[in-house]
């Protein structure tokens, strides 16, 4: 491991204690069962990981990674195409503009009546929130191309083929890995709300029925393993932007 | 080489109208230099890109090597003030650029580029992102994209003016130099006196907007790599200073 490495380890290593002191601290203030200590809650995600926790985590990670996928293919996908064709901007935006405030997580009751009760609705509202953060970053990234850079292309004989290739796809990368990051807390946030709706399987359902039955380390056991989750996403997210876009990190 | 007949350049923009270039007529012949140069607006860089073919033109003709001016012709080069480089390739990808987009056979692209990477003293750099470089060796790379294209038309806007003195004159040289080994017709457009002393076998002066070409000097010192310490070279900028300055009165006259 490079010193960089090491030393973000250690910091993120160094952060980590300093929220379980901070949570301990907080514990022992309140001195309630609503929040017991870390440790007890790390106990009980230990032994509950393999038994409890492994199948609902992996029901909702396969929610996420495949809501993110649709929402990252199409979100990038329409945010050039719109971002470069000024037309197609014109008759769009007026759309996004009316349709991005809409409450979408509103709607969950809606699409479990329409798409049913299953995967589809939940993947459903988690890639339709998704997709709009993507869509508008990428084609705001797609719209800001320096002019210059196009000129050049199109003076070398580049075609607009050329230019999604070599200008408008890798220029909007970084931007898109960054709407990614701020996505991906939104995706885990939508998808704690679709699993407490009609559901038996998933981290949000866990929390939810140990909450119901005042099992309060199971709680934290289950939010422990959704922020694991979180953070996991969040790590390949960033090796993947350093693999795709080293210009970023010179 | 190039032959522009009154040419007339008008930009809309929505309900507005502005006249950029009003009768420009010019002929350069095959391997000559010409600098261009006017007041800041006065549609010098419109001229170089009529020429690129990037901009249309409602009035006039154009033509190069005997055809119409167009766009994405073979041998025809840009160099950008900013450079043009692509932030996210490196060194030897954005110098192979316009070869790989031209369908270029891997062997000869690759042959090119290194030699020419070689020449401009950036081999070792090739690995390098344009983030990496200084101003100068970024500019040196847009002068290596364009050269893989082998063209006999380098057109060139304001290539120097972000570099510091001794780096803009460094680069200078190194384009004579290059026009040496193998000369092409160069249209660049500048805002410096010496550079247009320095670069250029005619010096075309511009008017204001609507621009045109008010005076065109023929420079015999032309080529002299110690032209700057030879007083001739004082004598020619300040020629060029007065006619500029003439050349904007009486544009604020015409306006």
């Amino acid at each position: 491991m490079e010193k960089s490495g090491i030393n973000k380890a250690v910091q993120l290593f160094l952060a980590f204690i300093f929220l379980l002191l901070f949570w301990a601290g907080l514990s022992f203030l309140l001195n309630r069962p609503v929040l017991p200590p870390p440790w007890l809650a790390i106990q009980t995600f230990v032994e509950m990981f393999q038994s409890h926790l492994l199948p609902h985590l992996l029901q909702s990670t396969f929610r996420v990674l495949v809501s993110l996928f649709i929402a990252l293919f199409l979100g990038s996908l329409s945010g050039l195409f719109i971002g470069r064709w000024s037309r197609v901007d014109s008759f769009t935006s007026p759309l996004i503009y009316l349709t991005y405030p809409i409450p979408k997580i509103a709607l969950l009751p809606v699409l479990m009546g329409i798409l049913g009760i299953g995967e589809t609705s939940k993947i459903f509202l988690i890639s339709l929130i998704v997709y709009y953060q993507i869509l508008v970053t990428t084609r705001d990234a797609a719209r800001d191309i320096n002019k210059q850079i196009i000129c050049s292309m199109v003076s070398l004989g580049g075609s607009e083929w050329d230019l999604i290739k070599h200008v408008f796809v890798p220029s909007a990368l970084p931007k898109i890995f960054t709407s990614l990051r701020i996505s991906l807390g939104t995706a885990m946030a939508v998808l704690f709300l679709t699993e407490t709706f009609a559901t038996t399987r998933g981290i949000g359902f866990f929390i939810l029925d140990a909450s119901m039955r005042g099992r309060y380390q199971e709680v934290f056991a289950g939010i422990l393993a959704m922020s694991l989750l979180g953070l996991v996403l969040f790590i390949i997210i960033d090796i993947l932007e350093k693999k795709v876009c080293p210009w970023q990190h010179i | 080489m190039i032959k522009i007949d009154n040419l007339a350049v008008e930009y809309k923009h929505f309900n507005s109208r502005l006249l950029a270039l009003e009768g420009v007529n010019l002929e350069a012949e095959k391997g000559e230099t010409c600098a261009i140069i006017g007041p800041s607006g006065c549609g010098k860089t419109t001229l170089l890109f009529v020429l690129a073919g990037l901009t249309p033109f409602q009035q006039g003709n154009v033509i190069i090597n005997e055809e119409p001016v167009r766009a994405k012709r073979k041998k025809t080069a840009l160099i950008l003030q900013d450079f043009g480089l692509l932030p996210w390739k490196n060194v030897w990808d954005n110098t192979a650029l316009g070869l790989k987009i031209r369908g270029s056979r891997p062997d000869i692209l690759e042959k090119r580029v290194r030699n020419i990477l070689q020449h401009l003293e950036l081999y070792k750099f090739k690995d390098y992102f344009p983030g990496q470089l200084s101003g100068g060796m970024r500019q040196r790379v847009a002068i290596a994209r364009a050269l893989t294209l082998r063209p006999d038309l380098l057109l060139m806007d304001e290539p120097f003016s972000a570099l510091d003195a001794i780096t803009r004159e460094e680069l200078q040289s190194l384009l004579l130099t290059i026009w040496h080994e193998r000369p092409m017709t160069i249209m660049m457009v500048t805002h410096s006196i010496e550079e247009a002393v320095y670069l250029g076998q005619r010096i075309l002066i511009f008017s204001p907007v609507p621009g045109t070409i008010v005076s065109d000097i023929k420079n015999p010192y032309f080529g002299d790599p110690r032209l700057r310490e030879r007083p001739e070279f004082y004598t020619l900028c300040h020629k060029v200073r007065t006619l500029l300055e003439e050349g904007k009165s009486n544009g604020k006259k015409r306006n």
